[in-house]
């Protein structure tokens, strides 16, 4: 029988490097705990809504009317515009 | 036109071709009042827009005349629904709900191009209801389990609606509109389908349904239209 070995000449990853791919890995596991957390309370609060309407989605539908038309003004998103003040420079001659 | 009430209890008809008689009445009045219906909301929407009213309100402001207005509506249509009184409670509703559409409509009026949206928006939102109508008598298959999943997704909607009137985010708002459309036009198939099947035995409260998910419809059609297609010149 065999027994495996760590292999002396195995690659040595530097010490920063481990230490960024295992923050990688906790920030990750953070990001997928939060997304859980979220769609849970997304859940929570739609069980709730859905108890407190009581089934009928009449009310939820004109429920969803008045929050479309409390949304912002349709406008196309063109991201944020910069102003920019445009000054003409003018070089002086050299002596 | 032959709106008469119909009652709400469970059907007790003596055979098949009866039962067929009732559900083409309670389909055939469903039509005619969605159609009468769109008349105080094209006049609510004009009187919005022409007088200002919605544009006038804030969110808050808003929220408070929709929450008095349109409950108070429903809850009077709810009681009303099996006397004569129901349809023109259920049109004042219809009227009440062209008002709060006019801010959005006075938005895209805004627009150069303002006009023909509102004709597009309202082109498809017709071409949908015809097609979700065409299908409802096609489709064989039961759909009342699709309605718990579409009032589930309503309720998210409706989450992440009302946290975008915070957020104020136009990508988010774009998502929600494209949803919206999904969802409702799926209502609309399972109210009809509703009707056809005889579950649903009241023409207004049927009405009340359709009518709901055609606006939400329309609205969403013409915000993500006032979006891509709009022209500020």
């Amino acid at each position: 029988m065999y027994q495996t070995r760590p292999s002396l000449n195995a690659p040595v990853f530097s010490a920063p490097l481990m230490a960024l791919a295992r923050f990688g890995r906790v920030l990750l596991g953070l990001a997928l705990l939060a997304g859980a957390v979220l769609l849970g309370l997304l859940l929570l609060a739609a069980l709730l809504l859905r108890r407190a309407f009581r089934g009928r989605s009449s009310s939820a539908r004109a429920s969803w009317g008045w929050a479309q038309a409390a949304q912002p003004s349709p406008r196309r998103p063109t991201g944020e515009v910069v102003d920019v003040e445009v000054r003409e420079i003018r070089t002086t001659d050299a002596p | 036109m032959n709106l008469q009430p119909v009652r709400t209890d469970a059907y007790q008809g003596s055979g098949s071709s009866s039962s067929a008689v009732q559900t083409n009445r309670v389909l055939r009045n469903t039509y005619w009042l969605l159609a009468l219906s769109m008349v105080p909301t094209v006049l609510g929407a004009w009187l919005g827009v022409s007088t200002g009213l919605a544009r006038a309100m804030g969110p808050g402001m808003s929220l408070i005349v929709f929450l008095v207005g349109a409950f108070g509506f429903m809850f009077a249509i709810e009681k009303t629904k099996n006397s004569a009184a129901g349809v023109p409670v259920l049109l004042g509703f219809t009227f009440f709900m062209g008002i709060m559409l006019s801010r959005l409509v006075g938005t895209v009026l805004g627009l150069s191009n303002g006009a023909s949206l509102i004709m597009t928006a309202f082109a498809g939102t017709g071409a949908i209801f015809l097609g979700m109508a065409t299908l409802s008598t096609i489709i064989k298959r039961d759909l009342t389990s699709m309605g718990k999943w579409l009032f589930i997704g309503m309720i998210m909607l409706l989450v992440a609606g009302i946290a975008n009137i915070f957020i104020q985010s136009s990508a988010l708002m774009i998502t929600l509109s494209v949803i919206a459309i999904g969802i409702f036009s799926a209502f609309i198939l399972h109210d009809l389908k509703r009707v056809q099947d005889g579950l649903e035995t009241n023409y207004i409260s049927a009405t009340l349904g359709v009518y709901l998910s055609i606006y939400n419809v329309f609205q969403s059609l013409l915000m993500l239209l006032g979006i891509f297609g709009g022209q500020d010149d």
